[in-house]
This record gives structure tokens, sequence and C-alpha cells, in this order.
């Protein structure tokens, strides 16, 4: 008697009372080969990564139980032959906590992970930020943090605030200072970057 | 003379994130992890980029296989 589980899709067209149906179904099944269940646990419609027979979700449904190699073959028939199951897979047992915590293990909130971030580089941050996540949920961290990053945030808002207002005054006042106003700015910024590379290149 | 002049590898050594986490068997189920385990064409991504051990890849490569299966995660992907 070895311990299997199961996980099998339902048609999303099938409703509830088709959903307990297959899982009597099922248990009728394991126990007919002299097997025992050891739980059901209704995964619930999901979206499927693919189409399958033309639906695009589906009704998941996980079953554990211990049995002889027997049932496997008579479960595989009668998921073969029912049109309402879209997709069956039978293996071996993990072993872990039956209810599984699947909800902890879906992708959301994973999608900004998407496009490079099983490449290279950007994965090599994932440890390490759930680490520190992980101390930063302890407490002391967030206060310190969220102390200055309000204070960054409202700095800037004062500026931006300021700066719309000068800017509003200098055109009012003479129409042609726009035009002499982004050359005084960006003088003093331009000189020492160009004052900068060019010992550097001499040198 | 091409010997002589060539340049030592930077050998950075990767370290298995499975191992670091501690993980001791992938779960198919485990639709997050598994979706780390993946390029955004579907495809497993291989020991060199990801540097992880032999033991955790194979795991990762059954695992992948048998959520494929149950469309858990694409076989192949052109939404990027």
């Amino acid at each position: 008697m070895k311990e299997y589980e199961t996980v099998f899709i339902l048609h999303p067209k099938v409703d509830d009372a088709g959903i307990e149906k297959q899982i009597a179904s099922f248990k009728q099944t394991v126990s007919d080969g002299q097997g025992e269940m050891v739980g059901v646990h209704k995964w619930g419609r999901r979206k499927l990564a693919y189409q399958i027979r033309k639906a695009s979700d589906g009704f998941y449904v996980l079953a554990r139980f211990r049995s002889n190699p027997d049932v496997l073959v008579a479960l595989d028939r009668k998921f073969k032959i029912d049109e309402t199951v879209l997709r069956h897979l039978t293996v071996m047992s993990p072993g872990d906590a039956f209810p599984p915590d699947l909800k902890g293990r879906e992708r959301r909130g994973y999608r900004g992970d998407g496009p490079g971030g099983p490449r290279g580089r950007g994965r090599g941050l994932g440890p390490r930020g759930r680490r520190s996540e992980g101390r930063d949920r302890g407490g002391p961290p967030e206060g310190s943090r969220s102390g200055p990053a309000e204070d960054d945030r409202k700095v800037p808002a004062e500026d931006d605030r300021k700066a719309p207002a000068e800017g509003d005054r200098r055109p009012s006042a003479q129409a042609a200072t726009p035009e002499k106003t982004p050359p005084d700015a960006a003088g003093p910024t331009g000189q020492p970057s160009e004052a900068g590379p060019g010992p550097k290149t001499e040198e | 003379m091409a010997k002589t002049k060539k340049t030592p590898k930077v050998v950075r050594r990767k370290i298995c994130k499975l191992c670091l986490d501690r993980v001791e068997q992938v779960d198919y189920k485990d639709e997050r992890r598994l979706y780390r385990a993946i390029t955004d064409r579907g495809k497993i991504v291989p020991r060199r980029i990801s540097g992880n051990c032999s033991r955790h890849q194979a795991q990762i490569r059954r695992a992948v296989k048998r959520a494929r299966i149950l469309a858990l995660i694409p076989f192949e992907s052109d939404s990027y």
C-alpha cells in the first residue's frame, strides 16, 4: 500500500452537484480497489495556463489515498472515459501535510518578476530580498524606514510647489526671460560637467 | 601563444537558491516557485544560469513537467 496523490481538472460547465458527484465517484473507485482515502481537497476554480478542449479555466480537485497500484489503472481508465475531466495526474504522494497551503504558493503578486525574473542577475535578489523583508517585519526597522521615507516625500513636494510658482512669475514680468532662464540654469550644472571630463582626457 | 595570453576566467560561484531556502522537495503544485524556474518563454532555466544544484534541478525538472500537464504553467508562451 503506497500513498498516492491525484489531481483532476473538471470542465468549467460542471456545477457544484457535478463536482460532488465526481468526488464521490472517485472515492468509490478507490474503495472498490481496497484503497483508503487520506483526504480530498477542492482546490477550486483556476485559470488554465493554456486552453484545454477550448476551456480556459477548470475546477481543480486534489485527493490523496493509499492503495495498491491496481487502483491507479482503474482511475486512469475512469478519467479517460469521462469527458468532463479535462486533465488528471496521479503521482506518489510528496508526503507533506495534506490540505497543502496552496494559496501561499499561488503566483499572485509575482507578475512583476515575469520578464527578467528567472534570468541572470535579477534572480540573485530573490532570497536576499525575502530575508530582508522577513527582518523588517520584526518591527523596529519598519518605524525607522517609514519615518525618513515620509520626510523625503514631503520635501520634494514643497520644492515642486515653489518651483512652478517662480516660473509663473518670471514669464509674467518679461516675455523674453523664459528663454534666458534655461541657459542660466543649465550653465552652472553644465560647466562642472564639461570641466570634469576635460582634465581626464588631457591626462 | 594564445594559451599563455588568455586572461583567467572570472568564476563567480553560484549557490543553489533552493539549498539556501532549505527546500526539501519541490512541489509541482507550487506555482509560485515554478514560475521562477522557467523563462518567460516557458522553458526551464538551465543550471548554468540558475546555479541550482543537481538535486534541486532534477526536482524542478520533474515538478515543471508535472505542472505543465495540469496547466498550472504553460508548455510554451508567446506572451511576455
